[in-house]
């Protein structure tokens, strides 16, 4: 049927990981063009920003590989490596476990700025 | 083919040890693997190809006895060499590799292979994590002697050094003496561990507190109810395993004031007989105390438990539970999780509009309040219209978390509700006042699993940043933090004397950590895909655990083996839980049934064969429910050995 190059190109894609025709809802492929035209917008505005930044007539090369590098660390991030996990949890492992606790009946809760108990609007003055 | 004119004769070796012969020659594993291999051979990549080609028909070809351990050496030979190829570049010679011998292995690994399937480029094996845990930790394959020797043979003949190469680089073998093992032990065959040896072994040589906490509620009831038979399971405990800790000195004490309540159970004491010889298991068990500071139970909920413990269905093989089962209609896919609380009152389901919903079993089917007793037309109106859209919705709605739900779970009194979600916090929800309390940050990544501990006050979470943490409710910020699974931790649960933890996780282990110092004390490896589910048993002494292909399995904690492998379903087992004296093990999966399982009868006979090594003790199936078309998202014995399951209707 009738439809844009790039939606081709997703399903050639899906295909190449195993899944044939009908084994997808229709809205896979919507969902996966959003996505994609939404990501390379978002690189290509930032990089146009970079390149003003510097005073360049143009975006170039450079430009677009700071805007993917910078994007990076905010969304497809990996947890962090094991090591520093490891070093993290013992640190936090030595200190020892509390020994007090509430009286039974009473809610344990943290001090009270920590909670969400407390009201959150502000009475100004006239 | 081989390139065997251009590689000189092995360095050192003297003529007639390189003949493969039996007789008076040493045994060949203790040759060094190192003198055979050289430096490998120029850049062909074909030297991949025909090299496992070769292997592999040599396996396929070996005798029957030993041809599926020598098999066991392929799929790692498989892995690497498509690696190799993809990091030398060569991505045709690397597809067609991959095309030609996978199905080999679709049965046992498929997952791993759809992620490798992708891979073309060096950059994209740098970057995913299955290939670079691939790449720095090794194989371990149990082989038998005989085998490991045909193996070596093998290899020396033909000079494959390729093969070789691969070999001593990421296998490392475990040789057993004797015969070769039966195809049935498959399960624990292939594991991939840290890079340290026997890391497995190290960890699971620690010592482990399984005994039940001391001073419980149900042990002071069954003191009160038989002391003479008391006296009879402490001698039983006299002879059980070095690695317990008992504490019969705070029994003494308890003496005292129960003999008020000894009057009281006077009209339970026929019952009492008849309940020992089912709770033997857990009276049998030995006492531990405790690690964290644990909250007293106020005295109403005592009551309420010593009630519930006297009214408890007795189950076993034959008196089998009934089931109550909670159907979510209309959820439009968007219900994640759900979970019941300990008395069955309150239903509780997590969705991906990031809303917690709880029902209260109770009060539905109650009408409506309409107070049109006081106040005049005026008042009385608001009254009316305010009650009336309250009565619309029978459940209440929480709503804080803006991410999807991924796990809620109800504290051992149900006063209180916790949350976690994508959006990496965990929240905590008071039902009486119907608010959101605490909001607790600390996981980077989304939170799949939490869980209270079994007294409360206490709770851990599971996430996708490959760690488990304890969390107190008086504080934001994590207790410990249990790191060193290889994926995301996938499920948490609770010991019972909350002195351990037990994790699941993506890279299919199963752990258990000390609550005090942190530290991974046990592993046990066997499961073949991601671990959805936990349940520990009432006497503290088995878990069981379910994973995605639908296996379940049963593991002794003390000594970290596997009980009962292999029983299962036929889809992602959601939710697993032991009744209340652990004779039945119920379990909740995708396929849309329930199935009971016996577990007394698998411990007897285990008790019995006790040195025996590896028995292959399956699980007896005692019965299938089958649902209309409902995965099964959560199962709970409640204290009574009711059994309640809740999920939603997936037509």
């Amino acid at each position: 049927p009738d439809e844009p190059r790039d939606a081709r190109v997703v399903r050639e894609l899906l295909r190449s990981m195993g899944l044939g025709e009908g084994e997808y809802e229709p809205r896979v492929v919507h969902q996966f063009l959003d996505l994609a035209y939404r990501y390379a917008g978002d690189v290509l505005g930032d990089a146009q920003v970079y390149a003003d930044h510097a005073g360049k007539p143009q975006l170039d090369a450079d430009d677009v590989r700071l805007a993917i590098q910078a994007k990076v660390n905010f969304s497809f991030s990996q947890p962090p490596p094991r090591e520093v996990l490891l070093e993290l949890a013992r640190s936090r492992n030595k200190i020892p476990l509390p020994k007090s606790i509430a009286p039974p009946g009473s809610i344990p809760l943290p001090p009270e700025q920590d909670t969400l108990l407390s009201q959150n609007y502000q009475l100004l003055p006239d | 083919g081989e390139e065997g004119a251009a590689v000189p004769a092995p360095q050192g070796l003297p003529p007639h040890r390189a003949r493969a012969a039996g007789g008076a020659q040493p045994p060949l594993h203790h040759l060094p693997l190192r003198r055979l291999a050289l430096q490998r051979p120029d850049n062909d990549p074909a030297r991949y190809y025909d090299g496992y080609n070769k292997l592999r028909s040599w396996a396929y070809n070996s005798l029957d006895q030993y041809k599926h351990e020598l098999l066991r050496v392929l799929y790692p030979a498989f892995i690497h060499c498509f690696m190799d190829l993809v990091s030398e570049g060569h991505t045709l010679e690397a597809r067609a590799f991959f095309l030609k011998f996978r199905e080999d292995h679709e049965l046992m690994h498929s997952r791993d292979l759809q992620k490798l399937e992708g891979t073309l480029s060096p950059l994209h094996l740098e970057e995913m994590d299955l290939a670079r845990s691939l790449r720095e930790n090794k194989f371990r394959i149990k082989l038998c002697e005989y085998s490991y020797e045909l193996l070596l043979q093998y290899l020396q003949k033909t000079q494959a050094l390729v093969m070789l190469g691969i070999i001593n680089e990421r296998i490392i073998f475990e040789v057993s003496a004797g015969q070769p093992s039966l195809i049935s032990d498959d399960a624990d065959v292939v594991a991939l561990v840290g890079t340290s040896k026997d890391l497995a072994k190290q960890i699971n040589q620690k010592e482990v507190h399984w005994g039940l906490l001391e001073d419980s509620v149900e042990e002071r009831m069954e003191k009160a109810l038989s002391d003479s038979d008391r006296a009879e399971a402490e001698s039983k405990d006299a002879d059980a395993e070095d690695n317990n800790k008992k504490k019969s000195s705070e029994g003494g004490k308890q003496g005292g004031p129960l003999n008020k309540k000894l009057k009281k159970d006077k009209l339970v004491g026929a019952t009492g007989k008849n309940t020992k010889s089912e709770t033997s298991m857990i009276s049998a068990a030995p006492r531990v105390k405790p690690e964290l500071t644990l909250p007293a139970t106020p005295v109403e909920v005592e009551q309420s438990i010593l009630e519930d413990l006297r009214n408890r269905a007795q189950l076993n093989n034959l008196a089998l539970p009934s089931v109550s089962f909670y159907t979510f209609l209309n959820t439009h896919n968007g219900l994640n999780c759900s979970s019941i609380s300990n008395d069955g009152s309150m239903v509780v389901g997590g969705f991906s509009d990031s809303s917690v919903k709880v029902w209260d079993m109770a009060k539905i089917g109650q009408p409506a309040k309409t107070s049109n007793s006081q106040g005049e037309n005026g008042s009385s109106q608001d009254e009316r219209l305010s009650s009336t859209s309250e009565g619309k919705r029978p459940y209440t709605l929480f709503q804080g978390h803006s991410g999807p739900v991924y796990s809620a779970a109800f504290s051992p009194f149900g006063d209180f509700l916790l949350s976690s979600s994508s959006d990496s916090t965990i929240r905590l929800w008071s039902t009486k006042l119907n608010a959101n309390l605490v909001c607790y940050k600390g996981h980077n990544y989304p939170v799949w699993d939490v869980q209270f501990s079994p007294v409360g006050h206490y709770f851990a979470s599971a996430s996708h940043d490959r760690t488990a943490r304890i969390w107190s409710m008086d504080k934001i910020q994590p207790l410990r933090i249990m790191a060193g699974h290889l994926a995301d931790v996938d499920c948490v649960q609770w010991h019972v004397n909350c002195n351990y933890i037990a994790t699941g996780s993506s890279d299919k282990t199963v752990r258990l950590w000390d609550v005090q110092t942190g530290e991974c004390i046990r592993m046990f490896i066997g499961h073949r895909s991601m671990v959805l589910s936990l349940a520990m048993s009432p006497d503290g002494r088995y878990m069981a655990s379910g994973d995605e292909d639908g296996t379940i399995m049963m593991w002794d904690l003390s000594t970290g083996r596997c009980v009962s492998p292999l029983a299962g379903h036929n889809s992602c087992v959601w939710s697993l839980a032991f009744s209340c004296e652990g004779a039945l093990l119920a379990s909740g999966s995708a396929d849309c049934t329930v199935k009971l399982w016996d577990v007394a009868s698998s411990t007897k006979a285990l008790k019995m064969d006790d040195t025996k090594a590896g028995s292959t003790n399956r699980l007896r199936l005692l019965k299938a429910l089958p649902t209309k078309s409902t995965p099964v998202y959560n199962l709970r014995f409640s204290r009574r050995n009711l059994l309640f399951a809740s999920g939603a209707l997936s037509l």
